[in-house]
């Protein structure tokens, strides 16, 4: 038996997996090439994505995919995305001064709010964790967490707003 | 349109804006629907209330101890000149206690029916507690639940 030379890139498949591809790859599949991520939405903009899937194409135009799926925050994703978007809008802004030393600066000083910027985010998620149940039931919370797909401080705010309603507290959540 | 210039009494009813309306009522109805069909009716608690709005309801309509009537009633019973006068002083009870309680809400006027094109009446918020919380109670909605 061979070893496997370090930092190679193997992929260990299950031995059910490796025979469902083998029988899918009979019915007359074509690889697809190129693509870098199959995103599924639900409903309430909950994504699983596949990063970096394997994906085959069918002769009646079906697609089969093959790959780990994630779940996927998009709304989270969007808000990095803005940020990043007006991070370079900002530094694209002040042309000015552009000595090795002034980027330095600029580099330090965007790392240091960055990390500020972390640390505010960590206390706002802390935060809301810690969102008291007061009188809340628990099985009330939980179902809203799961009807909802949300954290529990969000699902014991949403509740709170809405006196306790159940149905009114998931409507608020699902939007 | 900024809030500080927005006057009610002379605002145009934007059609969006009243569709926006029965878009809620619908979605209210599914999220309604998807919770029974997640936990048992007889499980469910819909508001801090229910117990208020329980009582009071076989109070001022003991015609829905009756069972069968709680199950399946028709829309004359609640929008007839009387229904309606009876009802009307019932909604007053809980003006100050529920939220939403005159906002326009589907109600299924047979609780071993899904919400249907014919078996589906406009009430308000508290007309659909009312009926389904008793519902809930005696079980009739049990059967939704897939578990």
């Amino acid at each position: 038996m061979s070893a496997i030379p370090t930092n190679a890139n193997v992929t260990v498949l299950s031995k059910n997996e490796k025979k469902a591809r083998e029988i899918i790859s009979k019915l007359g599949l074509k690889k697809v090439n190129g693509i870098v991520r199959v995103a599924f939405r639900k409903k309430n903009n909950e994504i699983i994505a596949i990063e970096r899937p394997e994906v085959y194409k069918t002769v009646g135009g079906n697609y089969v995919v093959f790959g780990e799926p994630k779940k996927d925050d998009f709304t989270q994703r969007l808000a990095a995305a803005q940020q990043q978007l007006q991070q370079t809008t900002l530094s694209d802004n002040d042309t000015v001064d552009r000595s090795p030393e002034a980027i330095q600066a600029d580099m330090k000083a965007a790392a240091e709010a960055n990390e500020s910027k972390k640390d505010e985010k960590k206390e706002n998620d802390e935060a809301e964790e810690a969102e008291e149940a007061g009188d809340l039931s628990n099985e009330d919370i939980e179902l809203v967490m799961q009807q909802a797909n949300v954290s529990r401080g969000k699902a014991i705010k949403a509740l709170k707003q809405h006196d306790a309603d159940i149905v009114n507290a998931i409507m608020s959540l699902s939007k | 349109m900024s809030l500080n210039t927005f006057d009610a009494n002379n605002a145009d009813n934007l059609e969006e804006i009243e569709k926006q309306f029965a878009v809620i009522a619908v979605e209210q109805a599914e999220t309604y629907w998807n919770l029974l069909t997640k936990v048992k009716g007889s499980k469910l608690r819909l508001t801090k209330h229910d117990d208020e709005i329980y009582n009071t309801f076989m109070q001022h309509f003991p015609e829905y101890k009756d069972i069968e009537r709680l199950r399946k009633f028709s829309e004359e019973e609640l929008k007839s000149k009387t229904g309606k006068e009876r009802w009307r002083k019932y909604i007053a009870l809980f003006e100050k206690t529920i939220e939403d309680y005159n906002f326009g809400t589907l109600l299924r006027t047979d609780a071993s029916d899904e919400y249907g094109q014919h078996t589906t009446i406009f009430a308000v918020r508290i007309q659909f507690y009312a009926f389904e919380i008793a519902r809930n109670r005696h079980g009739l909605n049990d059967w939704i639940c897939s578990n």
